[in-house]
């Protein structure tokens, strides 16, 4: 998917929460030396650096269009807001858990009651004192806005309750294993209940107040936005090096559409950082002129869904079929430019949750496999190549959004499938168009990248609850949905991780859906900006650690 | 004359009126829904049930209709269903932009196209004329896209003399004219080529006159006759095109707008044609079908100017 398809897009639910895995990122070198490389660099240049900091550019490639969290799924929307605001817990480079805004929190033994104690003497932009009341009024806030596109993320939060300014009770109607992973995510971010009131409609529009360490400075449209450092700042959360004020004086967010000027505009060195460059400027820039492209591993999954309940995809020979006949490593080559991993199966290994056994009997890629399995379904070959069954042509329409990897992809699986007797009819959509038409119930197969941060990813594709969208495979399985469900709510962690296992398992026996790519991420920076560590939101997150020499 | 501006802007309301329900229509049967985009492709349906009420999608499309004509009439043009600013505002930040930009292009075009034309014309037949003709088809077939790219490698990337993007203010500050040179260079390519073409047909239709023959006759010399007696009365079409080519300009920018990261009108419509942002749409595709009406008008009423021959009564 391109560039602004992956910002402002569909795969934008806890999008925000999506792991990297640093290992990968950073090629190989041991997690502890590494981390430590890092935070050497980071000493270096702070000590090196005066107090002025200089402004980090950093190019989008679309304007966030509103900066309230409630009001939006944009990523790049995510993006800016985690500079200003911050959330009760953090998530750690490694994916982990960490304190934030809340310096330790407990859990009752049902799962059903979470009680957070705050920081002390965080104060707000405008001066206000943080305090439990604004964490209820923020909570409140969103989950009473029934037009909030994310509000159901939340939706197991009962009541909020503040019986004292440094202490927050969550009261939950049904267990959440995934409520802290949830707090952490860019929607969560807690606001500051008098700017909001005040505000009013102009809250994310043109008032943004939070406990951050840049303040909103200015916005101009399409054009650019500005941030400066929050002087005050001194409670950083640990999963950061610098607790205090931010080296950078500012940050300004230039948007820049066009992904050769961006690159033109990084390559002359007046941008500092650019996300996800395209895939052949990552090969042409790799070497050398004042640029680094950070290439990451992150828990991402491209795959082709399977509609099963609509012919030919409602036969699970077919479907085998589909996942033994495709190549996934001509893909990764032939559409990504190698900038990914063949995936076989729909999570990433690295994803905390993952079964091991799914390496043994996860489909390689055997085109005579996947014949026999036609073969016994009934299809035959027919004249033209094209398998028939009852006078019926094996033919799979295939709905794709009309990006060039995505269309690239679709090609070489036309080709791959045709060799096996099935015939894809490959039709593009306009993204927006694309939402629609997957979710109509008339989808046979299509293709989507999914980006997640744990194996609920799991739950949130298959429960059946969640059709049509973003269960697009009419997948409807009992023992799955009470796996899922166990998955939610057992307070047991080995209990959750076998039922992971038994779904993980079931999925290839169904296979709702063929994996095809794990891609790589791609970020963009010049020689002069240090500290930089893409955090699990594959992003730089609240860039308290970053630094500009002069150079 | 004064009769004649009054007719055509009564009838404004109702071209405008016209375009407005095309819009409307053609947005609103293209598929995709906005609450779709807003709520993101996994959200369950009853979230997106939800902001469709929100936004009043869940009306009837005549109802729709005209609730949107009632809040026009009044003046309100209602708010981005994504940015939640309203779109008179979206739209009157971006429009400057895209007005400076067409217009920078417009005053380029007739400055180069006019002697490249008559040059042509004048040395007829001769390889200046055949080089010109060449680099002026290549003009009108290079897409924007590639021209403004390429210009943007050589001057801003290469040489560094302007900026690579961007817009640095209004084009009356020095930052905001360099960073408005490659653009409006860029968008002025094409029409530049299509004028050349034109002031030379018709340059050379002009030259075959009689009054020409006498002009020359009487022992002119050729400047003279070129600029004095062939130019003025080959202007009329050039003037019409050029008026044409402005609104082309104005709507053209689109491509522009994007390789050179100009938050213009164009911008604005293309990304709300993604998002399925309705009010936006609507709001800046009345906008510019106004802008165009009054251009048009404007150039009709320059004809009377340029040739007196023409009355307006």
């Amino acid at each position: 998917m391109s560039d602004r398809r992956n910002q402002q897009n569909q795969l934008v639910h806890r999008v925000l929460n999506a792991s990297t895995d640093r290992r990968t990122l950073l090629q190989g070198t041991a997690v502890a030396a590494m981390g430590l490389a890092a935070h050497t660099s980071v000493s270096r240049a702070s000590a090196a650096q005066d107090s002025a900091g200089g402004t980090l550019v950093v190019a989008f490639d679309a304007d966030p269009e509103i900066l309230d969290p409630h009001q939006t799924t944009a990523l790049i929307a995510g993006r800016a807001i985690a500079l200003t605001n911050e959330n009760l817990v953090s998530r750690d480079f490694d994916g982990s858990i960490q304190p934030g805004l809340a310096a330790s929190w407990e859990i009752s033994d049902d799962g059903m009651t979470y009680t957070f104690t705050l920081l002390e003497g965080v104060k707000f932009h405008s001066g206000k004192d943080f305090t439990s009341a604004d964490v209820k009024y923020t909570f409140e806030r969103w989950k009473g806005n029934e037009s909030s596109p994310t509000a159901y993320t939340i939706e197991p939060v009962d009541s909020i309750e503040a019986p004292d300014p440094q202490t927050v009770v969550f009261q939950l109607s049904e267990p959440y294993n995934i409520f802290l992973d949830q707090l952490a995510g860019a929607w969560s971010v807690i606001l500051n209940q008098d700017a909001v009131d005040e505000a009013g409609d102009q809250y994310g529009v043109s008032v943004v107040d939070g406990t951050g360490p840049f303040k909103f400075a200015s916005w101009n449209r399409n054009q650019n936005l500005v941030f400066e450092r929050n002087d005050e700042y001194t409670w950083g959360a640990p999963i950061f090096e610098n607790p205090g004020p931010a080296h950078l004086a500012g940050v300004e967010i230039r948007i820049i559409p066009e992904d050769a000027t961006r690159i033109a505009e990084f390559q002359a060195g007046n941008v500092h950082i650019v996300q996800n460059v395209p895939a052949p400027d990552v090969a042409r820039l790799t070497d050398g002129d004042g640029v680094t492209i950070i290439q990451y591993d992150q828990l991402q999954t491209t795959y082709m869904g399977m509609n099963m309940a609509k012919t030919p995809t409602d036969d699970v020979n077919v479907r085998q079929a589909v996942n033994y006949a495709i190549n996934k490593e001509e893909i990764v080559e032939g559409a990504y430019f190698g900038l990914g991993t063949p995936a076989r199966t729909h999570l990433h290994p690295d994803t905390p949750g993952y079964w091991e056994g799914a390496a043994e009997i996860a489909p390689t890629f055997d085109p005579d496999k996947a014949k026999s399995f036609l073969e016994e379904a009934g299809w035959v070959e027919g004249d033209d190549g094209i398998r028939e069954k009852d006078g019926q042509q094996l033919i799979l329409p295939f709905w794709v959004v009309n990006d060039s990897e995505t269309v690239l992809q679709a090609q070489i699986i036309e080709q791959q499938l045709s060799k096996v007797g099935i015939k894809v009819e490959t039709v593009q959509y306009e993204e927006s168009a694309w939402f629609e038409a997957a979710r109509s119930g008339e989808q046979v197969a299509f293709t989507i990248g999914v980006f997640y941060e744990n194996a609920d990813n799991l739950y949130f594709y298959f429960h059946s609850k969640q059709m049509p969208a973003p269960n697009r495979f009419s997948y409807n399985v009992p023992e799955v949905d009470a796996w899922l469900e166990e998955s939610r709510s057992n307070p047991d962690q080995e209990a959750v991780q076998e039922a992971y296992d038994n779904i993980q398992r079931r999925l290839i026996e169904d296979a709702p859906n063929a994996p095809l790519i794990h891609a790589l991420g791609t970020l963009g920076k010049a020689d002069s900006v240090e500290g930089v560590e893409v955090h699990a939101s594959r992003w730089l997150y609240r860039m308290q650690d970053i630094s500009l020499t002069n150079s | 004359m004064t009769n004649y501006i009054s007719r055509r802007l009564l009838i404004l309301p109702v071209v405008l009126l016209g375009v407005s329900m095309l819009v409307f229509l053609v947005i609103h049967l293209v598929p995709g829904n906005p609450a779709q985009v807003i709520a993101g492709a996994d959200a369950p349906p009853e979230t997106v049930a939800a902001i469709e009420r929100d936004l009043g999608l869940d009306k009837s499309l005549p109802e729709q209709y005209i609730r949107y004509l009632g809040r026009v009439v009044q003046g309100d043009l209602g708010t981005s269903l994504r940015s939640k600013r309203p779109v008179i505002d979206e739209v009157m930040t971006a429009l400057p932009k895209t007005i400076q930009l067409a217009l920078a292009a417009a005053v380029i075009t007739p400055l180069v196209a006019i002697p490249l034309g008559v040059a042509a014309a004048a040395k007829r037949g001769t390889s200046i004329d055949t080089g010109l003709m060449m680099v002026s088809m290549l003009g009108i077939t290079v897409p924007v896209f590639a021209v403004g790219l390429g210009l943007m490698w050589v001057f801003g990337y290469k040489l560094g003399w302007l900026p690579i993007s961007g817009s640095g203010g209004p084009i009356w500050t020095l930052d905001g004219f360099r960073s408005m040179v490659l653009p409006a260079l860029t968008l002025a390519v094409g029409s530049v080529a299509t004028m050349a073409r034109l002031t030379r047909s018709t340059m050379l239709e002009v030259l075959g006159n009689e009054f020409v023959r006498v002009a020359r006759a009487k022992g002119l010399r050729e400047l003279p006759v070129l600029l004095k007696h062939a130019l003025p009365n080959a202007l009329l079409p050039i003037v019409t095109v050029l008026g044409m080519q402005f609104a082309y300009l104005l709507s053209g920018a689109v491509v522009t707008e994007t390789i050179f990261a100009i938050p213009g009108v164009g911008r604005l419509a293309v990304y709300a044609i993604q998002a399925r942002d309705f009010p936006v749409v609507q709001g800046a595709v009345l906008i510019i079908s106004l802008l165009f009406v009054l251009v048009n008008l404007l150039v009709d009423l320059l004809y009377a100017v340029i040739d007196p021959r023409i009355r307006y009564d």
